[in-house]
C-alpha cells in the first residue's frame, strides 16, 4: 500500500520548488537591504544639504556685519573713538548685540540664531561675533572674529516602543 | 507514457523548463534591481563626500574669486580624481559666480555630481547623483580694506 503511494518523480520537483522559494526569499531580503541603504544615503545627503544651507545663510550674515564695520570705519576715520557708536547705529534694530566696556578696550558681541524648520523639526545655527576696537593697522578680518559657529538641533527621543495588541478587537 | 516506460515526455520537459526559466528571469531581475540600488546608495554617499571636499577646498582658498568660472572634475570607477578617459565614470560639474554688486565679497558655488554611464538596465546617460549650492566667502575682499 505504501509503495503504491510513493512517487519517484516528486522529490526533484520538491527540491526545485524549495530552491525557487529560497531564491525568492534571498532576492527580497537583498532588495529590502539595498532599499534601506539608499534611504540612509539619501538622509545623509539631505542633512549635508541642510548643513551647507545654514552655513551659507551664516556667511551672508557675516558679510552683512563686515559691510557695516567697513562703513563704520569710513565714517569714524577722523574720530576712531566713535567707531562703536557709529557701528551701533548702522547695525539697526534687527541685530542683537551688546557693547562691553572694559578698562583697556571696548568690544562688541553680536549674536544671531538662524533657524531651519522642516517637518516640525528645527535646526539652528548659532553665531557669535566679537568686534574689537580697531587700530590704525587692523583690517576688517582682524576686527571681526567669529567666536561661535555652532549647528545644533532640538533634543529628540527615539520611539523604541512596540505597539502590542491588547486583546480588544 | 503510452509505452509504459517511466519518464517525462518532451512536451512535459519543455513546459517545466519554460516555467523555471520564467521564474528564474524574475528572480534574477530582483537581484539586479537590488544591486543597482546598492550601487546608487554607495554612489550617493561618495558623491556627498567628494562634493564636500570640493566645497571645503574653495572655502579655504584666500582668493576664490580668481577661480570664479565653470569647471569639471572627473573621477574613475573608484572615485579617484582622474583625467577624462575610458575609465572615467563620475564627474562633478561646478559653476562659481560672483554675487550681485551689493554682495561683492561672496561667491555662489553650484555643484552637480553625475554618473556618466548608465546603471545596468537603465537608459539615463547622465544620472544626476547629487546637487548642492553653497555660498563661499572671499576673504581677500576684506583683506585690503582698513
Amino acid at each position: 500500500m505504501i509503495n503504491k503511494l510513493k512517487s519517484e518523480n516528486g522529490s526533484s520537483t520538491i527540491l526545485i520548488a524549495l530552491l525557487l522559494v529560497t531564491l525568492v526569499v534571498f532576492a527580497l531580503l537583498s532588495l529590502t537591504t539595498s532599499a534601506s541603504e539608499l534611504r540612509l544615503a539619501q538622509k545623509n545627503a539631505y542633512n549635508n544639504k541642510t548643513y551647507y544651507m545654514l552655513d551659507s545663510e551664516g556667511k551672508r550674515f557675516l558679510y552683512e556685519v563686515k559691510s557695516k564695520i567697513k562703513d563704520a570705519l569710513i565714517i569714524s576715520r577722523d574720530r576712531p573713538e566713535l567707531f562703536f557708536n557709529n557701528l551701533d547705529i548702522l547695525l539697526g534694530e534687527k541685530i542683537i548685540r551688546s557693547v562691553n566696556y572694559g578698562n583697556d578696550a571696548t568690544s562688541m558681541t553680536i549674536q544671531r540664531t538662524i533657524i531651519f524648520e522642516e517637518n516640525s523639526r528645527r535646526k539652528y545655527l548659532e553665531i557669535k561675533l566679537l568686534i574689537s576696537q580697531p587700530t590704525a593697522e587692523s583690517r576688517i578680518n582682524d576686527i571681526c572674529s567669529v567666536t561661535e559657529w555652532r549647528l545644533w538641533q532640538e533634543d529628540f527621543e527615539f520611539n523604541n516602543t512596540i505597539d502590542l495588541w491588547e486583546g480588544i478587537p | 507514457m503510452k509505452s509504459g516506460k517511466k519518464g517525462f515526455t518532451l512536451i512535459e520537459m519543455i513546459i517545466a523548463v519554460g516555467i523555471l526559466a520564467v521564474l528564474a528571469v524574475g528572480i534574477i531581475r530582483l537581484f539586479i534591481a537590488s544591486e543597482v540600488r546598492h550601487e546608487k546608495a554607495v554612489d550617493l554617499d561618495l558623491a556627498v563626500l567628494n562634493t564636500n571636499a570640493v566645497i571645503e577646498e574653495f572655502q579655504n582658498l584666500n582668493n576664490p574669486s580668481e577661480f570664479a568660472s565653470r569647471f569639471t572634475i572627473y573621477f574613475n570607477d573608484d572615485w579617484e580624481r582622474s583625467n577624462k578617459d575610458a575609465n572615467t565614470l563620475y564627474a562633478i560639474y561646478g559653476d562659481m559666480v560672483k554675487l550681485s554688486d551689493d554682495q561683492e565679497g561672496l561667491l555662489h558655488l553650484d555643484l552637480r555630481t553625475v554618473r556618466l554611464k548608465p546603471y545596468p538596465f537603465e537608459k539615463n546617460e547622465e544620472y544626476e547623483i547629487y546637487k548642492i549650492s553653497v555660498i563661499v566667502e572671499d576673504m581677500s575682499y576684506w583683506g585690503e580694506d582698513k
